[in-house]
Order: structure tokens, then C-alpha cells, then sequence
């Protein structure tokens, strides 16, 4: 009986002491910084990580930047009565807002909190500024601590230094970030990681490589060959997955969380952009290497320093207001239906002929699609086994074959599996056709072919996987009698 | 000692799914969110490319008004000129023999020496800024050619805003694949003989010029320069080259060969330039500034 009990109370103090480990919170999630960083004199390196941090936040302290085009998820409302404490200060408001969002139901936290608050107007007078409350010199960024929908209460986690009046209007932003960030961290960040980096825990384990959003380039788009994708490539992307990759479809994912996931890989995409940005204003000047070799070159070190304190100062941050503007106009621009990439003329008949003209061109010099795809589409045409050259270190790659935009080995597609990452609506390959795939050496052939061509190459390109010796032969006939009819 | 046990187990429950709670990581922390007016940015210039400051390159001091000058030079390869071997000989080409290489050696142009004059062709020399001022486009697009699988022309300086025109007159398909850093990349297939050719249009500077490639023959490589302004030259055959109408002041240029180590031969060269016409410049560089 002693013993049993001492066994017991022995179990109880090691859970407990298990238990208390847990003292020590989990590690706080952080946006990797750029690779190529690290290649910056030390100078340089903390100026860059300070003004992406100051743009975008951390991963617990998002900041909902106005200047790009993401859909952070604003509620509008107005202040109905404000219950200031007994020394003027106030921090609970009741409040009437025009919608209240539906939220998840195993949503971690009381509804709205951590959500930005925005005042347009205080005590009757506008706000400027982007709505901030100025309280004396410190610029408060108010946020929401918890808000009752019954009620309309609003509790804040900031005290103001006076009551608003009623009647004043405000804004509350974040709460589809904030659903993004938590959906993302759940179901995405594994393989693509916290900063969108690809580079997750999973990632060295898989090929291909989770997508790297940092560069803005997204492989399967809808849009032309140098644009972003749409909101609704993203979301087909994650609903459907990508067929052949580790990609799995998020189909039974709630709409919600597909949507708000979206604008939380925009956001990641257009910060991995501006950082990618800064760091190659940098790089040329400011790598380490390169202030070594200007050193030998006969500068005095201190010339230099001197010169990136300068360039730091005067000049980045007006590249950094450039270079946003670009990145949002080129997200943004993406959204109006121009931007589409749709057929002039309706697919094709899937006739015997078609195809026939399909495989044509297929085989033909005006394309060489076969010095990848191989002329029976199976992936393994002569591009397979040439050595490409390292366009960042002018020296070729240690492996043969094709490599894509992030350096990564890349195989052209086997076009006999049926499978089609991109999607395998006729449309989808008409695109791959039309557009290229963006970031591999895939390319676009709008300039090379006609509708008609097009239409026919994916008539061709569909049927590849239900080939045989058989039915080329007669696809080769018939292209030779057509051809000899034209003549 | 039963009694005992009970508060003990509840206490263990209690305890287990506070230590558990903690799990999870980042995806049951809800972030804070805080909004940054757009505004917010200091002097944004409103789509307009930054202007000249002062950085390794550009302008080192306002142009004394009155007086452009002309500035020329040569590169000289102080040594034994380098022949590299061609890249490919005559009728050995991996692939596509009827075209590629079938008349003639694709010669490597990485390293272009003349054997009799030693200057050193390919060679760029341009102010990565532009001093302050509006400069006249040219109104006649770029020609970017492709013949016997190679781009015909292997460096050159385009300009921002005027399309480079890429044609092919070979008889198969290239692909034209550029790796810009500030502008979109283009990766475009042309089919045999396109004389029409599709316009390439760079919206913005680059400071090192940009690497163009065709996937589909993998030697194939040429570079453009895209500038905002016309203070840029490359060296012609026998390495000379000329800069007219900068106005009078002292520059910063940046010098960049494709094989120089680390990418620049200089990345602050400086002149002083002078109204009218300038002393010609010779610019020494030996074996080992391009790695040989």
C-alpha cells in the first residue's frame, strides 16, 4: 500500500514537473529574414530588417500597411456611448458596427481581439492620418481587447486620454488578417513556412519545393506572362491542390479560411517582394565581398561606410516608396477582368484533325516543345541531360537538366501521366500554352502561335496519355494528307 | 487515503490540460494588428524612377553649367590576349546540327581580345545615375537578333521605355529568357524566321546589365543594359569607346565585363570631364581581373 501510493505521488510530481516545463512558452513565431542578408555588411543589415519589420510587422504584431492592395478585413461602425473612468480617461465604448464577421467556432481568442481600432473622427472632428488617435506625442495603435456582439460593447487594450463623443466614426481593421495568419500557421506553414520563404520544417524533404511566395512569382495563373496571380488562382490553387506535388486540396476548408488565407499569402508574397527589393539595392555595393573588393580596389572602408550611411539615409527610403507602389499596382492590376488571359475563339472541335495538326506542331522547329516534353511527351527530351548555366554565379549547375528561378532542379512535365498541375480543364493548358509557367523555362508562346494553333495543341497535348505506336501513325498520315491538300 | 487520491487527480487533469494548451505554437496565438497609413512614406516620388544622389556611381558634384563634353577611350588587355576556343565547332552542335553551327564555330564571346590592337571588346562603362535632366529617347526600336544559335548581339545598352525588338532568322524556335533584377523577367518563344518580332520593353534602370538566355541552347547568352539616360558606351572591337554630351562635372563610372571578377572591372571609376573634347583614356586590366 506504501509503496502504491509513494508510485503514485512519484507519477503526480513528475506530470506536474512536466507540466511546469511549460512555464517556458513555445518558441515566438518569426519571419525568417532573406537568405542574402546575411551577405550584407553588418552596416546594411539591420537598416533593412528594421524598415520590412516597420512595414509588415512580426508575426504576432501584423501591420495592416494601407498601401497595398490586401483586403485586411475592415468593419465600419460608430460610437453610441462612451463610459469614461472617473479621471477621464476611457477604454470601454459601446459601439454599433455594420457588420460583425462570422468567425470560426474553435477561433482561440475572444471575438475581434488584437483587431486595430481606428478612429475617423474623435470628439466630432475628423481624423487624419489614417484614423490613428493622437495622444500627445506617442501615436497610439489601438486594438480591440474584447468587443460583445450582444451588447456592442467594446472593451480597448489602450486607455485614451479622453472620451470619444458620440456619434464619432471608426474602423476596426485586421480581423481577415488575423484569420489568415491562424489558418495559415495551421494548415500551410509547414512546408512554406512562416515568412512564405518555402522553407518549412517539411520542405528539404519534398520535391518539388513548396512554392518560395517571396519572389511574387506564382507558376499556374490565369493572368499574362510577367503578371501575379488573381485572388481566385490562389484560391483554385488551395482548394484543388496542385495534382503530382505535395499540394494537397483544401477542399473541405471553410470558406472563410480559404479567403482569409489568400490575402495572408498576398501579404507574405508582396513582403518577401519589398525585402527581396531593399536587399538587391544593397547587394551590388554593400555585400561584404564587394566592400572587400572595393577595398583592394583602393577605397578607404570608412569612404564606404560613410557612403551606405548616406545612401541608407537619403536614398532607400525613397526606393522603398518607389518600389511599394510598383509591387502594389502590379497586385492590384491583376484584378480587373483584362487582366485575363481568355481565348478569342471557342476551343476546337476534338477532332482526329485537330489533333493530327496538335501533333504537328508538337513535333515541329517552330515550338520544339519535344526538346523537353521528348517526342512521344514523356518528359525526357534532350534539355533533360544539358548542363544550364548559374545566371547568379556564372558557373554551370552541378546537375544536368533544366532549373527554375529559385535554383531548384526542375523536371519538364511527362505529358502521358494525365496529370496537369496547373489544372487539366482544356482552358488551364491553353493558358500553360499561352502564358508559359512563370519562374521555370517554360515559355510563352503567345507571339508564335495563332488561336487556332493553340487550340490544337491542347487537343493534342490531351490525348497523349491515351497514346499509342498505332494512333500516331495515323495522326502522321493525316497530318501529311492535310498538308498535301493546303499545297 | 482514498479521499486523498481524488483532489490529487483532479488537480493532475487540470494540470495536463493547462500544459497542453500550450502546444500548438503559432497557430493558436491570435496576432495584434496595427494599420500604417498609406501616406506614411516619406517624400514618395509619385512613380518616378529615384534620381541621382550620390551612390558609387553617378554624379559626384553638380554639372558646371555651360559645356558638354565628349568623353573617349580604350580598353586594353595588358598581356598575352586570351583566344578562347569556340564554344561550338563547325557542324559538332549538340543539337538542331542543320542550323546551329552548321556554317560556322559559335566563338565564346565571354572574352573578346583583339590579337593586334589588344583592346578588349564588350566592355561596359555607364553612370549607374543620371545627372538630373531630361534626355531625348531614341524614336527607333532596338534590334535583338538570333542567327546560327547566337544572339548577334552579344552586349548592348538599350534604354528604358524604347522597346528592343527580338527577332529570330534562324529556321527552328528559340526562346528568349531574360533575368532582370528591378524589371519583369520575359520568357518568349519565337518561332523560325519571326521577322516581326516581339517588343521587349524594360520600364526600369538595372545597375549591372541583364543576362538574356535561350533555354533551348543552353550556350547561348547575351547581355542588355537598360538606362534611363544615353551616359553609357560598350567597347567596340578593338575596346574603344565614346560618351558624347555629358555635361561638363565629375563623374563616377561603373565598368562591368561579364567575366571580371566579382562583376566589375571598376565600380568607381573616376573622370573629371571636361566641355568639348576630352584626353582619351586607356584602361589597363590584365589576366587576372577576369579570372584567367
Amino acid at each position: 500500500m506504501v509503496a502504491r501510493n509513494c508510485l503514485l505521488g512519484l507519477t503526480i510530481v513528475a506530470l506536474l514537473g512536466c507540466d511546469l516545463s511549460r512555464v517556458a512558452p513555445p518558441p515566438e513565431a518569426v519571419f525568417a529574414p532573406d537568405e542574402r542578408i546575411d551577405d550584407l555588411v553588418r552596416q546594411a543589415r539591420r537598416p533593412v530588417v528594421e524598415m520590412v519589420t516597420e512595414r509588415f510587422g512580426t508575426p504576432n504584431r501584423l501591420v495592416a500597411w494601407e498601401a497595398l492592395p490586401v483586403d485586411y478585413g475592415v468593419l465600419e461602425g460608430r460610437v453610441v456611448e462612451a463610459y469614461p473612468e472617473t479621471d477621464g480617461t476611457c477604454w470601454r465604448l459601446k459601439v454599433e458596427l455594420d457588420a460583425v464577421p462570422e468567425f470560426p467556432k474553435d477561433w482561440p481568442a475572444p471575438l475581434l481581439q488584437g483587431v486595430a481600432v481606428a478612429f475617423l473622427s474623435f470628439g466630432g472632428k475628423p481624423v487624419s492620418a489614417g484614423g490613428l488617435v493622437d495622444e500627445g506625442e506617442n501615436r497610439v495603435g489601438l486594438t480591440v481587447q474584447r468587443f460583445d456582439p450582444g451588447t456592442g460593447v467594446l472593451e480597448l487594450a489602450q486607455r485614451l486620454g479622453s472620451p470619444p463623443s458620440a456619434g464619432d466614426r471608426l474602423r476596426l481593421v485586421g480581423h481577415k488578417l488575423q484569420r489568415g495568419r491562424v489558418a495559415y500557421m495551421r494548415h500551410c506553414v509547414h512546408c512554406h513556412g512562416v515568412a512564405g520563404d518555402g522553407n518549412g520544417p517539411t520542405a528539404p524533404y519534398l520535391n518539388p519545393r513548396p512554392r518560395d511566395y517571396r519572389r511574387g512569382i506564382f507558376k499556374f495563373t490565369s493572368t499574362g506572362p510577367n503578371e501575379r496571380p488573381t485572388r481566385d488562382d490562389l484560391k483554385r490553387t488551395i482548394r484543388q491542390g496542385i495534382p503530382g506535388t505535395y499540394m494537397p486540396s483544401f477542399f473541405l476548408l471553410d470558406d472563410g479560411d480559404v479567403e482569409a488565407i489568400v490575402e495572408y499569402v498576398r501579404f507574405l508574397a508582396m513582403r518577401g517582394e519589398f525585402e527581396r527589393r531593399l536587399v538587391d539595392e544593397l547587394i551590388l555595393d554593400y555585400s561584404t565581398e564587394a566592400v572587400a573588393q572595393r577595398v583592394d580596389a583602393g577605397e578607404e572602408r570608412s569612404d564606404i561606410l560613410d557612403e551606405l550611411e548616406t545612401f541608407l539615409r537619403d536614398e532607400l527610403p525613397e526606393t522603398a516608396a518607389f518600389e511599394v507602389e510598383r509591387i502594389a499596382n502590379a497586385w492590384r492590376r491583376v484584378e480587373r477582368p483584362e487582366a485575363l488571359v481568355v481565348p478569342k475563339t471557342p476551343r476546337t472541335p476534338d477532332t482526329f484533325e485537330s489533333r493530327a495538326r496538335g501533333r504537328k506542331l508538337f513535333l515541329s522547329k517552330t515550338l520544339k516543345c519535344v526538346d523537353c516534353h521528348g517526342p512521344t511527351g514523356r518528359g525526357d527530351g534532350p534539355m533533360t541531360e544539358d548542363y544550364q548555366l548559374n545566371t547568379a554565379t556564372n558557373e554551370y549547375y552541378p546537375f544536368p537538366g533544366l532549373v527554375d528561378a529559385w535554383g531548384h532542379p526542375i523536371r519538364p512535365r511527362n505529358l502521358t501521366r494525365g496529370i496537369y498541375r496547373g489544372g487539366r480543364r482544356p482552358l488551364d493548358i491553353y493558358r500553360r500554352i499561352y502564358v508559359g509557367i512563370k519562374g521555370t523555362p517554360m515559355p510563352s508562346s503567345a507571339a508564335a502561335l495563332n488561336e487556332e494553333q493553340i487550340w490544337d495543341l491542347v487537343n493534342y497535348v490531351l490525348s497523349i496519355p491515351y497514346e499509342t505506336a498505332d494512333t500516331r501513325r495515323q495522326l502522321d498520315a493525316v497530318a501529311a494528307q492535310l498538308t498535301a491538300s493546303e499545297k | 487515503m482514498r479521499q486523498h487520491i481524488w483532489p490529487i487527480c483532479v488537480l493532475l487533469v487540470c494540470g495536463m490540460w493547462w500544459g497542453l494548451s500550450g502546444c500548438g505554437g503559432g497557430a493558436s496565438t491570435v496576432p495584434k494588428v496595427v494599420v500604417r497609413p498609406a501616406q506614411e512614406e516619406a517624400g514618395s516620388p509619385k512613380g518616378n524612377e529615384p534620381q541621382a544622389k550620390d551612390k558609387t556611381s553617378g554624379t559626384e558634384q553638380e554639372p558646371v553649367a555651360g559645356g558638354v563634353g565628349t568623353l573617349r577611350g580604350r580598353f586594353i588587355f595588358d598581356g598575352e590576349p586570351p583566344q578562347l576556343p569556340p564554344l561550338v565547332t563547325k557542324g559538332n552542335a549538340p543539337k538542331d546540327k542543320e542550323v546551329c553551327a552548321a556554317e560556322m564555330d559559335i566563338p565564346d564571346e565571354s572574352l573578346i581580345v583583339d590579337p593586334q590592337t589588344h583592346g578588349i571588346k564588350n566592355v561596359f562603362i555607364y553612370l549607374d545615375r543620371a545627372p538630373k535632366g531630361d534626355y531625348p529617347k531614341p524614336s527607333q526600336p532596338f534590334r535583338f537578333d538570333q542567327k546560327n544559335c547566337i544572339f548577334t548581339t552579344h552586349a548592348m545598352i538599350v534604354r528604358v521605355g524604347v522597346p528592343v525588338l527580338i527577332l529570330n532568322s534562324d529556321p527552328i524556335a528559340h526562346n528568349t529568357h531574360t533575368f532582370p533584377r528591378r524589371n519583369e523577367a520575359l520568357n518568349q518563344l519565337l518561332k523560325q524566321n519571326d521577322q516581326k518580332g516581339v517588343p521587349l520593353v524594360y520600364t526600369r534602370p538595372e545597375s549591372v546589365p541583364v543576362e538574356v538566355k535561350c533555354d533551348l541552347h543552353a550556350w547561348m547568352r547575351a547581355f542588355q543594359l537598360p538606362l534611363d539616360h544615353p551616359f553609357g558606351a560598350v567597347s567596340a572591337a578593338d575596346g574603344s569607346f565614346e560618351i558624347r554630351d555629358l555635361p561638363s562635372g565629375k563623374y563616377a563610372f561603373k565598368i562591368w565585363h561579364e567575366r571580371a571578377v566579382g562583376g566589375f572591372l571598376n565600380r568607381r571609376f573616376s573622370v573629371t570631364v571636361k566641355p568639348g573634347e576630352n584626353e582619351p583614356l586607356e584602361i589597363k586590366y590584365q589576366a587576372s581581373d577576369f579570372g584567367l
